[in-house]
């Protein structure tokens, strides 16, 4: 019930989930393929080293 | 030599990998519909168990769950049947109530303030179970149906196809060196200082722990407790253990680092690393902005591969050293065989397949493979199985024989001073990799 309630710890405590609740982010999967957005966040990973890689050159 | 061959389906290993590869060949023939499972709910308790689109109600999902039962029953009472291990008129009542204690389980943790707190089905399922048989006890009709093993195995041979070898490249050279210099350093050195330097007696609890603190959490400890034929009693103790330090260390790590500044990228990689649940890495990862949450569900994501590996270095390690006695000559090539837990061929085959087969036949499409065979179907019935395990496990648990396994507190701090370790190994590998060696690779 307390759980289920959406209190959470005042302060710096409850941050986290407080922050679960306004992102509403699942934080409950226990492997990567639980994660519901995990595809997406792949993907930006896979954007960011392209990235990474063309500054690099560029600045070659 | 007749013995070698009943094995195929006298043993619950093998029939593990034989419902595992039934359901993973008719998944790729695309025969088996997609799995049902209890909804996400928020006020309306019913709303778990309605089908939702677009805020309209457009069905329920008991019907389907009932067609999952029929599914679920038939497919593990052929190998009850075969195997002889209990008597199939016993076996069906109590794993209709066990599945029933799933859905409650499921439904626990699917409520939407609870999942913000990380509290996973494995959890509520666990409780569930300790809770009956704590209390009211367990009856021998209920326990008749609970095949914690068999579950296991055959969850495990499908958590297989979850696997995929290439995701280890994801994030380069830094990925590796944080998800795979440290992981394997960290279960050696949590392995060695609980049987060697704190002399734990239970070698299964000391691996379990440090694989489930090294790698990600309970997936690892049911992995590792089952490639070493560990009891019901320890996987209780080290999922009971990573499952409050991973709430903890979700709420206290991302403020710590935002308190001390550090690089988002590198804070990112050091929780990808050391906490257990990929929930959780991704929760502490979005306190810290988008780039560290990708970074630390990526990170995560690389380590969760090892699984596989793990349990297969695990099953060698225990045929070879652990079981046989210390004057005993080495076991050879066919006694190894003998003994060697045959799932984890099936779940390492599973791997290989799904990484070296299924996703080039779709054009090294990761996506589509997922979004057409693991997310409807292997996925979802693997978590069925986990969840069906827990509540079973829970049932033949008793505070008492968990309380005669702590040795004097010794897997607490086996946990504590390996999770320091860890937190330490992986800060500075992370350092090294993201910082001093490629600091512009992300």
């Amino acid at each position: 019930m307390f759980f289920a309630s959406g209190i959470f710890p005042p302060g710096i405590a409850g941050e986290v989930l407080r922050h679960n609740q306004a992102e509403n982010i699942d934080a409950s999967p226990l492997l990567y393929s639980e994660v519901e957005h995990m595809q997406k966040l792949e993907q930006r990973v896979k954007q960011m080293r392209l990235e990474a890689s063309k500054s690099r050159e560029n600045r070659h | 030599m007749s013995k070698g061959i009943s094995e195929l389906w006298k043993e619950e290993d093998w029939w593990a990998v034989w419902i595992g590869f039934i359901i993973i060949g008719f998944t790729l023939l695309n025969i088996v519909p997609k799995i049902p499972k209890v909804g996400k709910w928020t006020d309306n308790p019913l709303a778990a168990f309605q089908i939702i689109k677009d805020g309209q109600v457009i069905g329920g999902n008991l019907l389907p769950l009932l067609g999952l039962l029929a599914g679920l029953l038939i497919l593990t009472a052929i190998g009850i049947a075969a195997m002889k291990t209990v008597k199939i008129s016993h076996y069906i009542p109590g794993f209709i109530v066990i599945f029933i204690l799933a859905c409650v389980a499921y439904w626990f943790a699917n409520q939407v303030n609870v999942k913000y707190w990380g509290l996973s089905y494995a959890m509520w399922a666990l409780l569930l179970g300790l809770l009956i048989s704590n209390t009211v006890g367990s009856p021998k009709w209920l326990l008749a149906g609970a095949r914690t093993e068999y579950f296991i195995k055959t969850g495990l041979v499908l958590l297989g196809c979850e696997i995929l070898f290439k995701k280890i490249l994801s994030l380069g050279v830094p990925g590796l060196m944080v998800a795979w210099i440290v992981t394997p350093t960290v279960v050696i050195f949590m392995y060695r200082y609980g049987t060697k330097f704190i002399k734990m007696k239970n070698k299964e609890l000391a691996i379990i722990i440090a694989a489930a603190t090294s790698v990600c959490g309970v997936s690892a400890a049911i992995a590792t407790a089952a490639a070493c034929r560990a009891k019901k009693e320890d996987l209780t103790l080290a999922v009971g253990m990573t499952l409050i330090f991973t709430v903890l260390m979700m709420i206290f790590m991302p403020i710590g680092i935002k308190m001390i500044g550090m690089n988002h990228i590198l804070g990112g990689a050091w929780m990808g690393g050391t906490i257990d649940s990929t929930g959780a890495v991704v929760a502490a990862g979005s306190m810290l902005g988008a780039d560290a949450e990708q970074v630390a569900a990526v990170v995560k994501m690389i380590q969760n591969v090892l699984i596989g590996l793990l349990a297969f270095v695990v099953a060698i390690y225990w045929v070879c050293f652990v079981e046989s006695k210390p004057d005993a000559p080495r076991p050879n090539a066919m006694e190894i065989w003998y003994r060697f837990p045959k799932f984890v061929i099936g779940f390492v085959a599973a791997s290989l397949i799904f990484s070296f087969a299924v996703v080039p036949a779709m054009h090294g499409d990761f996506n589509l493979v997922e979004a057409n065979y693991i997310n409807p179907v292997t996925k979802t019935l693997r978590g069925w199985f986990f969840c069906l395990a827990f509540i079973a496990i829970g049932l033949e648990s008793n505070f008492k024989d968990l309380a005669s396994r702590m040795e004097g507190g010794k897997p607490m701090n086996l946990y504590v001073v390996g999770q320091s370790f860890n937190l330490i190994l992986t800060l500075l590998m992370a350092w090294i990799a993201f910082m001093l060696l490629f600091p512009n690779s992300i």
